[in-house]
């Protein structure tokens, strides 16, 4: 009630009169509530009224010849006019909120969090770079774009697993995750170094351990190339050592010819359908009898139907649900031979690239090409020189 | 007659009077406050007398610093030393 009283706002006024208490029965017939009545004098009283009546009691003094003085205004609507006149203390507090938003749209500090401590990268130097991109104190947020800028720091720190960049409030947070080197032991148990894949050697380059391969020799995967058994040299003049071999763990190079191939296919003409990636919403009523109704349906001309609430397995008497479209189109490529021939080539070659591994040397490259309904089918065989030795 | 009729409807369904009939109902806060309820305007109002209009007479209240702190078309309370409570009943 007194909040009520504040937000329409009150008038103390002094009525004068020789019968204040015909201006007092006047108010109540005019409905008008009092409050706050006080006899001040002979012919004074003192009354309180809602702000919005004081227009309505100039007929009323009239009436009952009595004068009226404004003492007081109290209440919000009064509280406008002061502000009004109190000009620049209002523009302070409302430059205050203005620069309180402005300048929470602004980052003021880079944090680093760094869940597991770092070894391979300096936590400084991805903020450095961070700052080189446009991260630094004084940005404004809008113009950060977090995940671009996430992209480009991880593609320059190959060693940090994820970076991640949020923004709380007025602070940017960068966490770091390191990627974890997984070292190799080696071990020093005795081993054979046998073939990895089928091919023929070109020269063998033995470390530790006995050829047993030369050069010329066509080996299958899984072929034993050097022994893990180890005898003394043999110093010419001297028998040749009859006595149990030592066993090491063999080591060395063995390069060999091995063969990749791979097959494409092209055709001359192709039709794709692909997302245009317009998207548009529709609205089913499913009736309880299995049919439905469609309200509203996509515009487009050939699009694919996706149910936007999937979870939903309990069926009601009568759903309404919203059906989201997805626009698809249709798209001719249409290709000379010498382009298909082409294509084919490139897709078979990098079918191979993708199986290399990353010693071998490429030696000579065949294509055998066929003839297929409506296009061109390429078979890609690549001679390469490569190290196949492996530990087993 | 029709006042008649009214207290009869009133005491068959055991409803309040004051509620049906515009009569006054007054209650006293100790010697400090007097509300009056169904009232018909003041007569006389100063620092040591209040005489309320209602349907049964004058009800005239009279001590120290008489103070209204609410009027409106139901409500009359009346704040300050009370000393005594009169009713007027008119004739007539």
């Amino acid at each position: 009630m007194d909040f009520l009283r504040f937000f329409n706002g009150t008038v103390k006024i002094k009525i004068t009169g020789s019968q204040p208490e015909r201006f007092i029965n006047l108010c109540l017939v005019n409905k008008i509530s009092l409050s706050g009545l006080s006899r001040v004098g002979e012919q004074t009283i003192m009354v309180h009224l809602a702000a919005q009546d004081i227009k309505k009691i100039r007929p009323i003094l009239r009436k009952s010849a009595c004068r009226m003085r404004i003492i007081d205004k109290s209440g919000l609507p009064f509280l406008k006019y002061k502000a009004l006149r109190r000009k620049g203390f209002m523009m302070g507090g409302l430059l205050f909120c203005l620069f309180l938003y402005i300048f929470s749209t602004f980052i003021w500090s880079i944090e680093i969090n760094t869940p597991k401590p770092l070894k391979l990268v300096s936590a400084q130097q991805i903020v450095k770079q961070a700052n080189i991109y446009g991260l630094k104190p004084g940005v404004s947020k809008l113009l950060l774009n977090n995940n671009q800028l996430r992209e480009k720091l991880m593609k320059d720190f190959p060693d940090a697993s994820w970076i991640g960049v949020d923004v709380s409030g007025t602070r940017a947070i960068i966490t770091i995750y390191e990627r974890y080197k997984v070292l190799e032991k080696e071990s020093a148990e005795p081993a054979n170094l046998v073939a990895d894949k089928d091919a023929v050697i070109e020269d063998v380059l033995v470390i530790k351990g006995t050829a047993v391969v030369s050069k010329g020799t066509t080996v299958k995967r899984g072929d034993l190339l050097i022994s893990s058994h180890v005898y003394p040299t043999v110093i010419s003049g001297q028998e040749p050592y009859a006595g149990e071999p030592m066993l090491a763990r063999a080591k060395g190079i063995v390069r060999a010819r091995t063969w990749y191939d791979s097959r494409a296919k092209i055709l001359l003409k192709e039709e794709q359908y692909y997302h245009t990636g317009n998207i548009n919403y529709g609205l089913v009523l499913k009736i309880p009898d299995g049919s439905s109704k469609v309200l509203r349906i996509s515009d487009f001309t050939t699009y694919e139907e996706t149910n936007i609430r999937s979870w939903r397995n309990k069926s009601f008497a009568l759903e309404l649900k919203l059906q989201k479209y997805l626009e698809i189109k249709k798209k001719t490529t249409l290709r000379t031979p010498s382009e298909a021939k082409e294509q084919a080539m490139a897709v078979a070659d990098k079918k191979i690239l993708k199986l290399l591994p990353a010693d071998a040397k490429l030696v000579n490259k065949n294509y055998i090409w066929y003839n297929i309904k409506n296009g061109i089918s390429v078979r890609a065989i690549w001679e390469v020189r490569e190290n196949i030795g492996i530990n087993r | 007659m029709k006042s008649n009729i009214k207290e009869k409807i009133g005491d068959i369904f055991e409803l309040p009077q004051d509620a049906l009939r515009d009569i006054p109902k007054v209650t006293m806060y100790g010697n400090e406050l007097v509300l009056i309820e169904n009232h018909h305007g003041i007569r006389i109002y100063d620092e040591k007398e209040l005489t309320v209009r209602t349907a049964v007479g004058f009800l005239k209240v009279t001590g120290e610093k008489l103070f209204i702190s609410r009027f409106d078309e139901s409500h009359i309370i009346v704040e300050g030393v009370i000393t005594s409570f009169n009713v007027e009943v008119e004739d007539g």
